[in-house]
C-alpha cells in the first residue's frame, strides 16, 4: 500500500540529538548550541503568547530547529476537533518551519473540559477508527506530516480487546501518520504490565518512526512513572539502541521536565545518546554536524 | 436478562473523566466497589453501582481511578500554588478544597494549562461565607490573576524611546504630542488596599478580624526591556489618565490635560501640577513609552523630541 508519510518521511531533514525547551533550562539550552542539534517545544506555551514566551520562542529560532510536541490536541477524545486549537498550531508550525509536528496517542479533554494530562484509550477497534479518523483530518488542515507518541498508563481501560502494538499499527496505517517512539514510556509500561518491551518493539510499525523519546522515569508505591524527573537508565538506553538497529529514524530528543540536575549532566545524557547514535546509525548524527571523529 | 451493550467510547471517556474529577463521584465509586468486592469476592457488577452507566463500568480498574485522579490533582494544585501564591498563605489548609472546588465548578475550557485559573476570582466572589470572613478575596485573586495575564499578553512590546534628558521637551511642542501607552497594562479599582495586604500577608503579618474598604487604584503591566510584570498603585486622576490614553489612542497631552482639568474647575492649578508630575513618572515608569505629533510615525517623533533637548 502507498504511503504518502513514509514517502515524506524519506524527504525529512536528519535533525539529530535534541533536548526539550523548558523555561528553567532556557539560558543554559541557549549557551549550549555546540552540544545540542534540535529543540522540541511544547506548542501550548507558545501558541499566541508574548512576553517572555515568545522571547524565549525567537531566541529558540534563531539558535536550533525546532519541532512542536503538543499536550492537549486530544487526539482521542470524542469532542470535535478544536479547530482554533489547530490554527494557532499552524500558525506556529509556519513561524518555525517545523518539519513535522507531533502529540500523544491519547485524549485529555471530554464534554468540552480539558483535564490536562495524558489520559489512555480503550484500545477498541471504535477506538482506532474514531482517532484515525481525527489523525487524519488533523493532519490535512495542519498541512504538515503529524507524529503520535505511545504513552504510558497506569490502567486498564474498559473495552480493550486489542494489544497496543496492534492498536497502534491500525491508527499508524489507516491514519497514514508517523510514530513518535518513546522507549521510556515502552520500558515503563512493560514494567508495570509485565511484557516484553523487546517484542512490544518487534511488533510496531518501526517504519513509520519518525523521531524517539528517551527520559527517565521515577517509582511511586508499585509503579514506575513517568516523570520524566530522573536520569535516564540503562535499560532504556538499550531499548533506544534496539530500535536505531531496525529503523532509520531522523531525529531523538531527551526530555526533561522537572527535578532538574547540573545542566552538565543532561549535556553527558545526550552526548551517551549521540554515542550510541554514533554507533548504529552514524547518519543521524552525521548530518547534524555535530559527530565528533571516533 | 439483560443484554450486554457495547460501551462507546464517548460513555467511557465521560464516565472515567468525571471519576478522575469528581471528588463525590469518585468517593460514591470507590465505595461501592469496595462493598461489592466484599460481598462477591469479585470485581463489583455493573447493577451495583450505577445502572445508567452501561456494563463498561464493572471493567473500570478502581487503582486506575484513584491513580488518575491523584495525578490530574497534583498538577491542578501545582499551577493554582504558582498563580495564587498569597491567597495560599492566606487560607492555609483551606486552599486546597477550595482549588479542587473551582475546578469542579467551572472546569478548564482551554487548551492552555494557565488558562484554567483564569475564573478563580470570579468563583471566588460567589463564596458568600468565605467572602464573608475575607471581603477582599475576589479582588486579591483577581490582582494574582493579571500579573498572567500581563506577562502572557500575545500583544507586541513596543520599543521604550526615552533616556532621562530625553524627556526635556519645549511646553509649546508638548501639548501636540500624542503619548504612546505601554501595549500591555491593565488597571483596577479596588474596593479594598489590595497591594498593602499582599505586602502584609507576604510578611506574615496577622490580618485583622475586620477589613475596612479602602478604595485603591493599582495598575499592573509588563517592562518593555525586561518583559516582567510591575506592580504600581496610582491615584485616581493617574489610572484616568492612563485609561483616558489607551481608549483614545490619538489624544495629545494638550487635549489630555484640558480633559482632566475639566473634571474639577476648583483645583485647575494643583491637577495640571499632578497631571504634569504623573505624565514624567509614566514615562520614567515605562507606562508610556514614546510620543509621536499627532501624523507621525512614534519614531520620527522621538527622533524630533531626542533634537530638541539637545542630544545627538
Amino acid at each position: 500500500m502507498s504511503s504518502e508519510f513514509l514517502a515524506a518521511k524519506a524527504r525529512m531533514p536528519n535533525l539529530g540529538i535534541g533536548l526539550g525547551l523548558r523555561r528553567e533550562l532556557a539560558t543554559q539550552i541557549f549557551a549550549s548550541s555546540a552540544s545540542i542539534d534540535w529543540l522540541e517545544l511544547v506548542p501550548e506555551n507558545y501558541m499566541n503568547l508574548g512576553g517572555h514566551a515568545r522571547s524565549r520562542l525567537d531566541q529558540a529560532k534563531s539558535k536550533f530547529p525546532l519541532v512542536t510536541h503538543g499536550v492537549n490536541l486530544s487526539i482521542g477524545s470524542t469532542d470535535e476537533l478544536n479547530n482554533e486549537y489547530l490554527h494557532s498550531l499552524s500558525q506556529l508550525l509556519d513561524y518555525i518551519d517545523a518539519p513535522w509536528w507531533s502529540d500523544h496517542l491519547c485524549f485529555t479533554s471530554v464534554s468540552g473540559s480539558y483535564m490536562h494530562d495524558l489520559l489512555p484509550l480503550p484500545l477498541s477497534a471504535e477506538a482506532v477508527n474514531h482517532v484515525a479518523s481525527r489523525a487524519k483530518s488533523a493532519q490535512e488542515i495542519v498541512g504538515r506530516p503529524m507524529l503520535l507518541e505511545n504513552i504510558s498508563y497506569y490502567m486498564h481501560m474498559p473495552d480493550s480487546h486489542l494489544q497496543e502494538t496492534d492498536f497502534i499499527c491500525k491508527i499508524m496505517d489507516s491514519a497514514d501518520c508517523g510514530l513518535l517512539l518513546d522507549v521510556n514510556n515502552v520500558y515503563v509500561n512493560s514494567v508495570n504490565l509485565n511484557f516484553d518491551p523487546y517484542k512490544f518493539i518487534d511488533e510496531l510499525p518501526l517504519e513509520r518512526v519518525v523521531q524517539m523519546h528517551v527520559a527517565g522515569h521515577s517509582r511511586r508505591d508499585d509503579l514506575l512513572i513517568d516523570t520524566h524527573g530522573a536520569a535516564v537508565i540503562e535499560p532504556v538506553y538499550q531499548l533506544l539502541e534496539y530500535v536505531l538497529m531496525r529503523t532509520e529514524v531522523k531525529a531523538i530528543l531527551l526530555e526533561r521536565d522537572q527535578n532538574y540536575p547540573d545542566f552538565e549532566d543532561l549535556l553527558k545524557e545526550l552526548e551517551e545518546i549521540r554515542s550510541i547514535a554514533r554507533r548504529v546509525q552514524p547518519a543521524l548524527v552525521a548530518k547534524s554536524g555535530l559527530c565528533k571523529s571516533a | 436478562m439483560k443484554s450486554k451493550r457495547i460501551p462507546k467510547l464517548h460513555q467511557i471517556e465521560n464516565k472515567l473523566s468525571r471519576l478522575w474529577t469528581n471528588r463525590e463521584e469518585r468517593s460514591r465509586y470507590l465505595e461501592t466497589e469496595v462493598s461489592s468486592a466484599c460481598a462477591s469476592g469479585s470485581v463489583a457488577s455493573a447493577d451495583a453501582r450505577d445502572s445508567a452507566d452501561d456494563d463498561f463500568v464493572a471493567q473500570i480498574d478502581a487503582a486506575g481511578v484513584r491513580l488518575y485522579s491523584s495525578l490530574i490533582e497534583i498538577g491542578r494544585m501545582d499551577l493554582m500554588s504558582s498563580i495564587y501564591p498569597v491567597m495560599e498563605e492566606l487560607l492555609g489548609k483551606q486552599f486546597k478544597p477550595l482549588v479542587f472546588d473551582y475546578f469542579e465548578s467551572m472546569p478548564p475550557v482551554h487548551y492552555n494549562l494557565n488558562q484554567s485559573a483564569s475564573r478563580f476570582p470570579q468563583y471566588v466572589q460567589g463564596l458568600e461565607k468565605l467572602m464573608g470572613r475575607y471581603p477582599f478575596l475576589a479582588e486579591l485573586a483577581d490582582y494574582e490573576w493579571i500579573e498572567l495575564a500581563v506577562l502572557e499578553d500575545p500583544a507586541a512590546d513596543n520599543q521604550y524611546e526615552y533616556s532621562k534628558s530625553g524627556m526635556e521637551v519645549d511646553p509649546s511642542i508638548f501639548a501636540g504630542l500624542t503619548p504612546v501607552l505601554n501595549s500591555v497594562f491593565i488597571g483596577r479599582r479596588y474596593s479594598f488596599a489590595i497591594p498593602k495586604l499582599v505586602q502584609e500577608i507576604k510578611a506574615g503579618k496577622k490580618l485583622p478580624r475586620r477589613f475596612k474598604q479602602e478604595p485603591t487604584c493599582a495598575v499592573v503591566y509588563r517592562d518593555p526591556c525586561t518583559l516582567d510584570a510591575r506592580f504600581l498603585e496610582v491615584g485616581e486622576v493617574s489610572l484616568g489618565m492612563l485609561e483616558t490614553i489607551k481608549e483614545n489612542p490619538s489624544i495629545t497631552y494638550g487635549e489630555l490635560i484640558k480633559q482632566i482639568c475639566g473634571q474639577d474647575s476648583n483645583n485647575v492649578q494643583n491637577i495640571l501640577t499632578g497631571a504634569l508630575e504623573a505624565i514624567e513618572q509614566f514615562k520614567e515608569l515605562k507606562l508610556i513609552v514614546s510620543e509621536k505629533p499627532a501624523q507621525l510615525p512614534a519614531k520620527e517623533a522621538t527622533k524630533k523630541l531626542v533634537k530638541k533637548s539637545g542630544r545627538a
